[in-house]
């Protein structure tokens, strides 16, 4: 059964809990998760709980205002220890003030102190109210010389999305919100009404859910008022509940796939579907929940920055396209399981549907960035946002993963085509190198969108602006008069403007009117009954003082008119005129008056405007929205008039006029221009002769590759840290990658090549764009620099050539309006230290610039002499940078510095600095892309042959000694590889011959007779060869290799004395030792030696040689006793002969001496001759013994000559005697017919003595079955011969008879062994004896 | 149709008025069709209220552009704040009429000019995403595409 065919689960979890259980499991969990979401629901707090916090949040005021009067006091006693305050990060500047009420030092921008600062009674607290920002002012002091401290703090800001709640500790704020006002330190109305007035505003009473928290002074003077009141508690519940669904889905989620497994149930193709199936449904369960937009900002969560209606609300959000983008990933993930799997089987098929996969993904991500480019806010792939915003971290991730998805298919495509069926995992390059390839195209295919939809986006929305410019920007100022007309009828549509402070009037209608939205430089004055100027509000436009028209009825009618003013001699423009009367409840309050520039400069896009009108809108944007993101870059503009001069340009090199521009112009077409090093694609408007050129930065082949390369890069570190990720929540962690990093040469030299190559390069990357920041800052401050040196000059000639004795009389804004021109810059000046004039004053009126010059500023300038400085000074929610100056003049006690925000500038060396930097960061990927390609080749190169050496050694170590490398250089590697070479063969010869030895050792071990044991240094035995095993397994069937000798032996008692002998000796080496034992009941003697074998670093080991030296023994016996038999048959021969002679000559003498006959000396004569023949016959016998007997052999059949030896005895019938012949043919014997008949007479003759009584004598011949040799038998049913006797029957000189010399059946044994044969008895006492000899045949003894 | 308040410009430049004939040529050589006419701007507005209140956001398709941007600024009904794509401004009401209604929509005044552009003041009574009540002042900037007016700016005006 393969992996895949195992249904149970492979995670742990899923092992060890049944399944009903996991099923219970499943459903139990999230089922817990909302019953514990649904018990902890938020609640709201009631009447008495907001009561107290109202209480608290007073209380919590007062704290602050003393911490505030702490941190001014700080600027009289700086050495004074104060606690730190939330109020720290809230100041905007402190300063001493002297007796008169003038600063005498101040640090940032402090307020200006209020008229009655100095007077006793004055509050030592105020607010005050601006349309972006509410400040608090707070004083301190005296200190012993008079001085006192006055210092100013934020109490909040629609600028930069500072709250006054956030002042107050979290969980006073918890569950509820505040609606906030504050009394303005200017405002008429009673301090003691003010809380009721602030209720007042909304509905006419407190509920019942809410309650006032009185903002008051240490010392009881109202600031300000909170009404608390409870957050909506069905959007909590509901927040809640989302979260819970939410939660409870993952929890399910999460729970499925650790308890069933998605990997393991993937591998089947109803898992697969389920799991599919799964995967789809909790997708579309989450969008349908609605959980983005619930639980996350509407940022994240809702369609602000990017949202489609489209695809069921899969991509409704950032969230959504990155949870869709998710189960993408997962799905493609199952596939790839499921796929591999099935491509163990059916590969073909396998390829075709993950390559259908892989291209509907393909397809689909491609497809993705229409939608991508087109309904989102941001730009996805420039450099400067690339990872700036979750928002956009989440869109391109999202979007990336459903690349990653198909990258994945086509890596596994890849696989199964080229390696069907493998059990290995699909590698990562084939999916890396697929992902950059997807990555490229949609780079460049969003960059594509992104420049067609500008170039839509010039059509529908500029060139309207700009053909149709004089209408629009009279229908925006008609339709901002009427909106004050219709305010101050229905003042509760428009609350804000008509109840704020009359004098910031004009500010508020204008920012909520169309002219602030479309940006036109225009005016709004408000004028009472009486026709005196109550407000204005003016964006680029000088004050007109000019005649109002008799009040109108209350009719809405207005009045409008196109007008015309010099804003500098000789300098005409026209303005459009609008003005209405307006009334509430029927009676005249006053007369409302609108401008607008009516000129071809007065376009909202035009750059000079954007920066200011972003600063003013700051206060009417949404909290939530502190900042704008909308990506779109303002059009460059370009008019040329009808005779081709240039009338108005953005750009500093503005393209020439040509025919084919004013074709394009005619038709509308797009046109593709260049500005110097910059290349615009854009739109030519011809109208009315004029030329008008809406253009765009193009997107050439280098931004899309910027782009592509941008996204390819998030794409891998996507890549790597979904790789990355699970191997560190695996138990072992990295230690695989470390592992395979330690093991492969390759991977250490790529490593080492990219580190080497790769960090220095980002080293000097970084060092780079450090340089071009430094050189862009250079470059700005000079810019600014020679702004700010230009205002000085044109000041000082201004003051010098007006020459009027108080120069503050001379410097207003409409100076400053006319001396902009002329420096090309806004310009603002300050005497001493509080601004005198300016060009652009709504921004000080607007509270979005401060009055007073930063300290900072102010001492550098005034008190050390520098010529100009350059700083960064809020404007807004940012900052611009801007050059100060001082300015001479005659007065000596005015000090003027003039000041020059450089903001165009700016933002062209950002702009410019942006473009050098993406040149180089392009160059570093393409670089590093570069280097990592030729590492890669370079570690490949030096790493192959390593990598194949190993391989080949790998071969030997195997058994395979036939490896063999070809050298593919002549370097030291080849001469490696050549070493290796030689070495293998020199391996392979001495494997040959050590094969060969070993060979003949084991034929030799297998053929000794003499056994050999070998043992290791514990005692085991290593080798047992053949010899050994038959002379000692019989005895001891345990002695097997790898059995304990000594052990194996002690279990035989037959073999015991060998073993005891072998441990009595154990240390007695190399000396030869006999020990006699029994086998076959019959005694042997063993002889052994012991040889020691050295093992390397252990105990040695022993060798044994063990012999049978029994034979041995008795041959060397019998030799001695022949040779013993020889000495004394020649000893005895040599006297017989003499005394013969002489007992015959003593006969002779005794005759002739007549001695003779005498009986009693012929008896003693007899028996001396008698003797002596008998002792010539024993000496004979000895002799025969002795001497075995030349044989003469020849054929014979063994069945005659027994017929031939046995004839002589049956003709004798001896008495009693049976004769028994038993005879089979058993072919020839070769034998010498003399000695071996000698020898069969022997035997016979020895049966018949053994049958004194008489018996039955048989004499038998046969042949050995399975044999080549022949037996022939004697046997009689005599006296039988007992063990002792049977023993020793062949030895000479051993007999029961006494007449015998013993020697008779040692010569048969002698004869016998001469033929190469062999002799044995069977007897039992009283049951006769059997004599065999068993001869070689003929043909065997040839 | 205008109600009471109809705007009554006096143009006394006659340059003024050569310059908007010329433009009114030009934008009708632009497009298929005549321009439409402030009638449609205010039936353009009441579709937006139309879908607003009968809670389909889906309804809006008719007059959202086929290019270009809307540039809106919400506050009750958001807070959205910028230029949003077509499908954009569908998916934005959409999240909103899944938290808030639009009970009453009201069309206050139509500013038009001969140039092909308007300005439409409408009257809301909306539930917010808090569940707070509240009347608004919405404007509604409109542009010519082809024969019928589409939305290019939604403006809900400060209170």
């Amino acid at each position: 059964m393969t992996s895949g065919d195992d249904p149970r689960p492979r995670s742990t979890a899923g092992r060890r809990i049944e399944r009903p259980y996991r099923l219970l499991l499943l459903v139990a969990a999230p089922a817990l998760v909302l019953l514990l979401f649904r018990l902890n629901a938020p609640s709201t707090p009631d009447a008495a709980e907001l009561t107290l916090r109202a209480a608290e949040w007073s209380a919590t005021f007062k704290s602050l205002m003393l911490e505030a009067q702490g941190i001014a006091a700080a600027t009289l006693d700086p050495s004074a220890a104060r606690p730190r305050s939330v109020l720290d990060a809230r100041l905007e500047g402190r300063g001493m003030i002297d007796r008169d009420g003038r600063y005498v030092s101040w640090e940032g921008t402090p307020a200006e102190p209020p008229t009655d600062f100095l007077e006793p009674d004055s509050p030592e607290w105020r607010v005050r109210v601006e349309p972006v920002r509410t400040r608090l002012i707070v004083r301190a002091g005296p200190d012993p010389e008079g001085h006192f401290a006055l210092a100013t703090f934020v109490l909040r800001s629609s600028v930069d999305g500072q709250r006054f709640e956030s002042l107050i500790p979290a969980r006073l704020r918890d569950g509820i919100q505040a609606r906030l006002a504050f009394r303005d330190m200017n405002s008429t109305e009673s301090p003691q009404d003010f809380p009721e007035s602030v209720v007042g505003t909304r509905p006419a009473a407190l509920s019942a859910a809410e309650a006032c928290a009185v903002l008051e002074t240490p010392d009881g003077r109202p600031l300000g008022a909170a009404v608390l009141e409870p957050l909506d508690s069905e959007l909590r519940a509901r927040r809640f509940a989302a979260a819970g669904r939410a939660t409870a889905l993952l929890v399910l989620l999460a729970l499925a796939g650790l308890l069933f497994g998605w990997r393991g149930l993937c591998r089947t193709g109803p898992g697969f579907a389920t799991a599919t199936a799964a995967l789809c449904v909790a997708r579309l369960a989450l969008a349908r929940l609605d959980v983005p937009a619930t639980l996350f900002t509407r940022e994240l969560g809702g369609a602000s920055l990017f949202g489609s209606a489209s695809a069921y609300g899969l991509i409704a959000s950032p969230v959504d396209l990155l949870l869709t983008g998710v189960a993408v990933y997962l799905l493609a993930v199952a596939t790839r399981v499921y796929c591999r799997e099935l491509g163990r089987r059916h590969a073909g098929r396998a390829a075709l549907i993950v390559a259908a996969a892989a291209l509907a993904l393909s397809v689909i991500g491609v497809a993705l960035c229409q939608p991508l480019a087109r309904d989102s806010r941001m730009p996805l792939l420039d450099r400067q946002a690339l990872f700036e915003g979750d928002a956009r971290a989440l869109l391109l991730i999202g979007f990336v993963l459903f690349l990653l998805s198909a990258a994945e298919l086509w890596g596994l495509t890849w696989f199964l085509t080229r390696r069907p069926g493998a059990a290995t995992r699909p590698g990562r390059l084939p999916v890396a190198v697929a992902l950059l390839v997807l990555c490229a195209i949609s780079g460049a295919a969003i960059q594509r969108l992104d420049q067609e939809l500008a170039i839509e986006r010039l059509r529908s929305e500029f060139a309207p602006l700009v053909l149709e410019q004089s209408p629009r920007r009279e229908l925006a100022l008609t339709e901002a008069v009427r909106h004050v007309y219709d305010a101050y009828r229905e003042p509760d549509q428009a609350a804000h403007a008509v109840d704020g402070p009359a004098e910031d009037l004009a500010y508020r209608f204008w920012v909520d009117s169309a002219l602030f939205t479309t940006g036109y430089k225009s005016s709004l004055d408000f004028f009472n009954a009486s026709g005196a100027r109550i407000s204005h509000f003016a964006f680029d436009l000088p004050l007109f003082d000019e005649p109002l028209a008799p009040p109108l009825d209350d009719d809405g009618r207005l009045v409008t008119r196109e007008e015309e003013f010099q804003p500098v001699p000789a300098f005409e423009q026209e303005i459009f005129h609008a003005e209405v009367a307006v009334y509430r409840h029927g009676v005249f309050l006053g007369t409302v008056v609108g401008h607008v520039l009516d000129e071809p400069d007065n376009l909202p896009f035009l750059p000079q405007s954007r920066p200011y009108l972003e600063a003013l809108g700051a206060g009417r944007r949404n909290p939530d929205h502190a900042g704008s993101v909308d990506s779109w870059e303002d059009p460059q503009y370009v008019l040329y008039d009808p005779f081709g001069t240039l009338r108005q340009s953005t750009l500093v090199r503005p393209p020439p006029v040509t025919e084919a521009l004013r074709q394009a112009g005619e038709t509308r077409e797009v046109v593709r221009v260049a500005s110097g090093e910059d290349r615009y694609v854009g739109l030519a408007l011809a109208d009315h002769g004029r030329l008008h050129l809406l253009l765009v930065p193009a997107r050439g082949v280098f931004e899309q590759a910027a782009a592509a390369v941008r996204l390819a890069l998030l794409g891998l570190v996507v890549l790597a840290l979904l790789g990355l990720v699970p191997a560190l929540l695996r138990q072992d962690g990295m230690a695989p990658w470390k592992l395979k990093l330690r093991q492969s040469f390759y991977s250490k030299l790529l490593t080492a090549l990219l580190l080497a190559s790769v960090l220095p390069l980002f080293g000097l990357g970084l060092i780079m764009r450090g340089y071009v920041q430094r050189r862009g800052d250079a470059a700005l401050n000079d810019s600014a620099t020679q702004y700010a040196a230009a205002a000085q000059r044109v000041l000082e000639d201004y003051v010098a050539v007006e020459g009027a004795d108080d120069v503050r009389s001379i410097l207003d804004d409409d100076i400053l309006h006319w001396l902009r021109r002329v420096v090309g810059q806004e310009i603002h000046v300050f005497g001493n230290g509080v601004l005198q004039a300016s060009s652009k004053r709504e921004l000080f009126s607007a509270g979005l610039s401060p009055q007073r010059i930063d300290g900072e500023v102010h001492r550098q300038i005034v008190d050390e002499g520098r010529p100009s400085i350059v700083k960064l000074t809020p404007l807004g929610a940012g900052t611009v940078p801007v050059a100060y100056a001082p300015v001479r003049n005659s007065d000596p006690h005015l000090e003027l510095v003039v000041a020059v925000p450089v903001v165009l500038e700016q933002r062209q060396i950002s702009r410019a600095i942006d473009r050098l930097v993406q040149v180089a960061q392009l160059a570093m990927v393409l670089l590093v892309g570069a280097l990592a390609i030729l590492a890669a080749f370079l570690a490949r190169t030096v790493a192959r042959p390593v990598r194949e050496l190993v391989d080949a050694a790998g071969q030997i170590a195997a058994g395979d000694y036939d490896a063999r490398l070809l050298p593919s250089s002549r370097d030291e590697i080849g001469e490696l590889v050549l070493g290796f070479n030689s070495m293998a063969a020199a391996l392979s010869h001495q494997r040959a011959d050590l094969e060969r030895r070993r060979e003949y050792m084991e034929r030799l071990l297998e053929h000794a007779t003499t056994g050999v044991i070998s043992t290791d240094g514990a005692g085991r035995i290593v080798t047992l060869n053949p010899a050994a095993r038959e002379l000692l397994t019989a005895a001891a069937p345990a002695l097997e290799p790898g059995a304990d000798l000594g052990q194996a032996l002690s279990t035989s008692p037959l073999l015991r004395p060998l073993a005891r002998a072998l441990a009595v000796t154990a240390r007695e080496h190399n000396e030869p030792q006999d020990v006699d034992l029994e086998r076959d009941h019959n005694p042997r003697r063993f002889r052994f030696v012991r040889i020691p074998l050295p093992e390397p670093g252990g105990d040695s080991g022993t060798l044994i040689l063990l012999d049978d030296v029994t034979e041995l023994m008795r041959s060397n016996q019998l030799a001695a006793w022949a040779e013993m038999a020889r000495a004394i048959a020649h000893e005895i021969k040599n006297p017989l002969t003499p005394i013969q002679l002489s007992t015959e000559h003593l006969r002779r003498l005794l005759i002739d001496r007549r001695v003779l006959p005498s009986p009693e000396i012929e008896a003693c004569l007899d028996t001396v001759i008698k003797q002596v023949r008998s002792l010539h016959e024993i000496a004979g016998e000895f002799s025969t013994y002795a001497k075995l007997p030349d044989l003469a052999p020849e054929a014979a059949d063994p069945v005659a000559l027994m017929r031939s030896v046995i004839g002589p005895y049956r003709a004798a019938h001896p008495p009693g005697v049976t004769f028994r012949l038993d005879f089979v043919e058993a072919g020839t014997i070769k034998v010498d017919r003399r000695v071996l008949s000698r020898a069969l007479v022997n035997l016979i003759e020895n049966a018949l003595h053994a049958m004194p009584d008489g018996g039955t004598l048989t004499v038998g011949v046969r042949p050995l079955p399975d044999s080549d040799e022949v037996e022939l038998s004697v046997t009689d049913t005599g006296t039988g011969l007992d063990a002792e006797v049977k023993r020793r029957l062949f030895e000479p000189y051993f007999s029961t008879r006494s007449s015998g010399t013993g020697l008779g059946l040692a010569i048969v044994q002698r004869a016998v062994e001469a033929h190469r044969g062999r002799i044995s008895v069977e007897s039992e006492p009283g049951q006769g004896a059997a004599f065999r000899i068993v001869l070689p045949s003929a043909s065997r003894a040839s | 149709m205008l109600g009471q308040g109809e705007s009554v410009l006096y143009r006394n430049s006659p340059a003024f008025i050569i310059a908007l004939l010329a433009l009114a040529g030009l934008a009708a050589s632009s497009t298929a069709g005549a321009p439409p006419d402030e009638g449609a701007a205010k039936a353009c507005a009441t579709t937006f209220g139309n879908a607003l209140k009968s809670g389909d956001a889906t309804l809006l398709r008719p007059i959202l552009p086929s290019r270009g941007k809307v540039q809106m600024r919400l506050v009750r009904m958001g807070p959205e704040d910028g230029d949003f794509s077509a499908s954009q401004v569908e998916a934005v009401f959409l999240d909103f009429l899944k938290r808030g209604a639009v009970r009453t929509f009201e069309v206050v005044r139509v500013e038009h000019d001969d140039s092909g552009y308007a300005l439409v003041r409408t009257r809301t009574s909306l539930i917010d995403r808090s569940g707070r009540a509240d009347t608004v002042g919405v404007q509604l900037a409109l542009q010519p595409e082809g024969d019928r007016w589409v939305l290019a700016g939604i403006r809900e005006l400060p209170r």
